[in-house]
């Protein structure tokens, strides 16, 4: 059993804070964490769930594109920020544990250590809200 | 127990081991930290500019948008964040104090403490 | 392997009559193997009684922590950067954006220091210590980042059948409500498991902690904690306070021996004193 790397430990510190859903993945693509805030905002318990590969993650949010088309996990931002090491910026379809339908808007960044290390991805989302567009300059 | 809120101090101990530029600012907007690949990004040290407010650090990276009009201060993504504390994306263009010009992605989120205090908010960005 | 401890204290040297037992100069500890090589973990004050290595030695690794003024204000007074016959390896946490060289050269250039790093005699060789597990003369070494404010590795050595974690400045219950609830999810737990001997952070008392929550450092209960969780063969509570005198000290390490029954031996650390590791023991001479 290896610690997970030091910027991953103060990230789940950080975000079990934070009142914005986040999840954590680290670079084998496993889900090796999700906040409180996103056990509200979608009914789950990360104690029950535990750590799961990302690719079980279609089968909790049921993902969509935002024109409601399938989109695969590979297509999910995570996996596309993990993959490609970019940043992503993404307006997507998830489901709750009900199943309700939840349009949010995502920014999920890979996690770079400074010593060039890809440590894993990290995300933040939030629901939209169409009575208050995200400003865009 | 004195000293500043604990969400404040991993915000920062994480950003400065992470290749992610990352801006933060206080309550009200005035610039409370960034860290190292923001410096390299920016074109200016933090220990340059020190904790200013959100009027004068507004303007030090001469911002616009993409039909390149100038923001102003309260327009900028993590000045709205912090304002109206919700998520804000922007992209927006700066000019470095070398002259030279960047356009950034960013992303803003409002800062919370757990137990509700207002901390202001981040910014995670990068070059477009 | 030999472990000897030429600077302890944390912080700020602290040379006074009070100091002299535990010492007053600031971090540093030499290894030396069984084949002859030397390797410094840190360069604090206390690398300034370092100047002579002996014949037969012509390469001297210094691992280099963290670059904090307490961790490598001895770099200047270092004599085997002045042996043009020496070659010198400094290791240190890497960085996105400035190499190791720009980043000590913050200090070892004007106006905070008259000599510049271009200047120094010796075969100068300056490396960001990867991440994870490396060669050296005479040492396995792996390094990782620990929880302290800015880029902080610690150091795990195995040479001659032992192991030797270094960690002298470390906060791993920084925001961790659980602290050892997981070891998983300890910072540093990984670099010090199993070792034979574990040098660590122990700054503080469960009293001052409090009010240095996010300065980066341990508590003495809290570093008794880890080295039983980890199972180590001994622990060198290091990195001591500048205000705690030798009487204190040692009301403190006694205080935390009789707290519980612990499974390893205790050896707080102390200048010029020095550990030998070996497949079974650790001697103190």
């Amino acid at each position: 059993m290896s610690a997970k790397a030091v910027e991953l430990i103060l990230l789940r510190q950080l975000l079990s804070r934070l009142p914005l859903p986040a999840t954590l993945v680290d670079a084998d693509e496993t889900v090796i964490y999700f906040n409180p805030a996103t056990e509200r905002l979608l009914g789950l318990d990360w104690e029950t769930m535990g750590e799961r590969p990302l690719s079980y993650l279609p089968e909790v949010v049921n993902p969509r594109q935002s024109d409601d088309s399938a989109m695969g996990v590979d297509d999910m931002p995570l996996a596309k920020a993990l993959h490609e090491r970019r940043p992503q910026q993404y307006r997507m379809i998830i489901h709750d544990s009900q199943g309700i339908r939840r349009r949010i808007v995502t920014t999920a960044i890979p996690l770079d250590g400074q010593g060039g290390t890809l440590l894993g991805a990290l995300n933040f989302f939030w629901e939209e809200n169409e009575a208050q567009e995200p400003v865009m300059p | 127990m004195s000293g500043p809120p604990i969400e404040l101090l991993l915000l920062k101990q994480v950003s400065g081991y992470l290749a992610m530029p990352v801006f933060l600012v206080d309550e009200d907007g005035g610039l409370e930290y960034y860290n190292e690949p923001a410096e390299e990004l920016l074109g200016l040290r933090y220990e340059e500019t020190g904790q200013i407010p959100l009027e004068v650090w507004g303007k030090l990276w001469a911002p616009t948008d993409a039909e390149g009009r100038q923001l102003a201060p309260d327009e900028l993504p993590v000045a709205v964040a912090v304002r109206e504390r919700r998520p804000v994306l922007g992209e927006v263009s700066i000019r470095r104090p070398d002259g030279s010009h960047r356009q950034i992605t960013i992303t803003a989120l409002p800062f919370e403490a757990a137990d509700g205090t207002q901390l202001g908010a981040f910014a995670l960005f990068w070059e477009s | 392997m030999k472990v000897t401890f030429w600077g302890t204290r944390g912080s700020l040297p602290s040379p006074r009559p009070g100091t002299t037992r535990y010492g007053g100069n600031t971090s540093c500890v030499e290894v030396r193997t069984s084949d002859g090589s030397v390797l410094l973990l840190d360069a604090g004050s206390g690398i300034h009684r370092l100047a002579d290595f002996g014949p037969g030695v012509t390469r001297v690794d210094v691992l280099l922590t963290h670059l904090h003024m307490d961790h490598i204000i001895g770099l200047g007074f270092f004599g085997a950067l002045f042996q043009p016959e020496l070659e010198v390896h400094i290791w240190g946490p890497p960085s996105a954006t400035l190499e190791l060289r720009a980043r000590l050269s913050r200090y070892l250039s004007p106006p905070l220091f008259p000599v510049r790093l271009t200047d120094l005699p010796c075969k100068l060789m300056l490396h960001d210590a990867p991440r994870g597990t490396f060669d050296l003369p005479g040492a396995s070494v792996t390094a990782d980042l620990v929880c302290h404010p800015g880029p902080t590795l610690g150091y795990r050595l195995e040479a001659d059948g032992a192991t030797l974690t270094y960690i002298p400045d470390h906060e791993p219950a920084l925001g961790d409500t659980g602290f050892l609830s997981s070891k998983e999810w300890t910072s540093g737990f990984s670099l010090m498991t199993g070792a034979d001997l574990l040098i660590h952070d122990s700054q503080y008392t469960d009293e001052e902690y409090p009010s240095h929550v996010g300065w980066g450092h341990s508590t003495i209960s809290q570093t008794m904690g880890l080295a039983e969780a980890a199972g180590v063969g001994t622990l060198a509570p290091f990195h001591h306070d500048p205000g705690h005198n030798d009487v204190l000290l040692d009301r403190l390490f006694s205080t935390a021996l009789e707290s519980g029954d612990w499974s390893f031996e205790f050896s707080p650390a102390r200048e010029g004193t020095t550990l030998t590791l070996g497949r079974h023991a650790t001697v103190r001479s």
